[in-house]
């Protein structure tokens, strides 16, 4: 598995965990999204070092996610079901583990890191992941560029735009 | 109940990361126990009654009525420790009051490029940098 497939297979047994039994595409495309604008904000790295994400109606969403999705339900880590959903008004597409989580490759730090963010992440609405979505630097810059004019749909958000915080900056001063 | 970043537990079995020796010891909650919660350990720092010689904060035993002694947080020593491993009398025993949790945030900051040890991966780092950013605000330097 590569390193997203494994991030999507962790999000979904921590949302097992967690009391939820599947999640939509929407939220995995979002929760991705925000925890690499996370790690970028706080550990002044990517936790995925090769996905792309790209400005949609809705946000961020990935072409990268979506075929590591395709994948996982191919190998039969992961299913798919079509549910109907009044809440939106459209079908959700609900994704789940389709068995027990597949070993991950992540370390105990990286796992942390995860287990500290996730359980948040996973009680937003809809609503609020997009919220979220919208308050960082990548979707803030393209949100500029677009001047309430028409979406700039497919281009691909600027991760180098976010900010790393300054504490983190500092301590890295401190080491010197 | 659930542990937050402060909190003083008392471990009758706490093992140490590097050696794997256990001994009763005390131990200063650096993340909140929901980001560990499903490894079945707390991320403390060990509390002893010896001064460390760099990144330790003294714990007056006026203030904290848990020590028979002053004691010092040991930022150079932080261990994923089992829970298995708590003391099963009341828990937290003691809390940093306000103005230790600032003075013990700049210290932990400090030690974690210095200090070899887990908090030193960059996600472990960033992850601390967060959680204790949300529970103080630093005066501007």
């Amino acid at each position: 598995m590569t390193r997203l497939e494994q991030l999507l297979v962790f999000i979904l047994d921590r949302a097992k965990k967690e009391g939820k039994s599947d999640l939509s595409q929407f939220q995995l495309f979002k929760i991705p999204y925000l925890l690499q604008v996370y790690s970028l904000k706080y550990s002044g790295t990517p936790f995925l070092a090769d996905t792309v994400f790209i400005r949609e109606q809705n946000g961020p969403i990935s072409v990268n996610v979506y075929a590591a999705l395709e994948n996982l339900q191919k190998s039969g880590h992961v299913k798919k079901e079509v549910k109907e959903n009044q809440q939106y008004g459209y079908a959700k597409h609900a994704f789940s583990l389709a068995g027990k989580m597949p070993p991950v490759s992540f370390d105990q730090a990286e796992i942390i890191f995860l287990d500290n963010f996730l359980p948040d992440l996973l009680k937003l609405t809809h609503k609020d992941l997009k919220k979220e979505a919208y308050e960082t630097e990548p979707m803030k810059e393209i949100h500029a560029k677009e001047k309430g004019r028409h979406i700039l749909k497919g281009v691909v958000l600027n991760f180098n735009s976010v900010a790393v915080d300054p504490d983190v900056v500092d301590s890295y001063a401190d080491e010197f | 109940m659930s542990f937050k970043i402060g909190d003083i537990l008392f471990f009758d079995r706490y093992q140490f990361t590097d050696t794997g020796e256990t001994k009763p010891h005390f131990g200063l909650v650096v993340l909140p126990e929901h980001a560990t919660k499903y490894q079945g350990s707390v991320f403390c720092a060990v509390i002893t009654s010896k001064q460390p010689k760099h990144w330790g904060l003294c714990l007056y035993k006026k203030y904290y009525s848990c020590f028979v002694r002053d004691s010092f947080a040991c930022f150079d020593r932080k261990d994923l420790v089992s829970k298995d491993g708590l003391d099963l009398d009341m828990q937290p025993r003691g809390t940093l009051t306000v103005p230790d949790i600032k003075t013990a945030y700049r210290i932990l900051r400090k030690s974690l490029f210095v200090i070899d040890d887990l908090g030193k991966s960059p996600f472990l780092r960033g992850v601390i940098i967060y959680e204790w950013k949300k529970i103080i605000a630093l005066p501007k330097k």
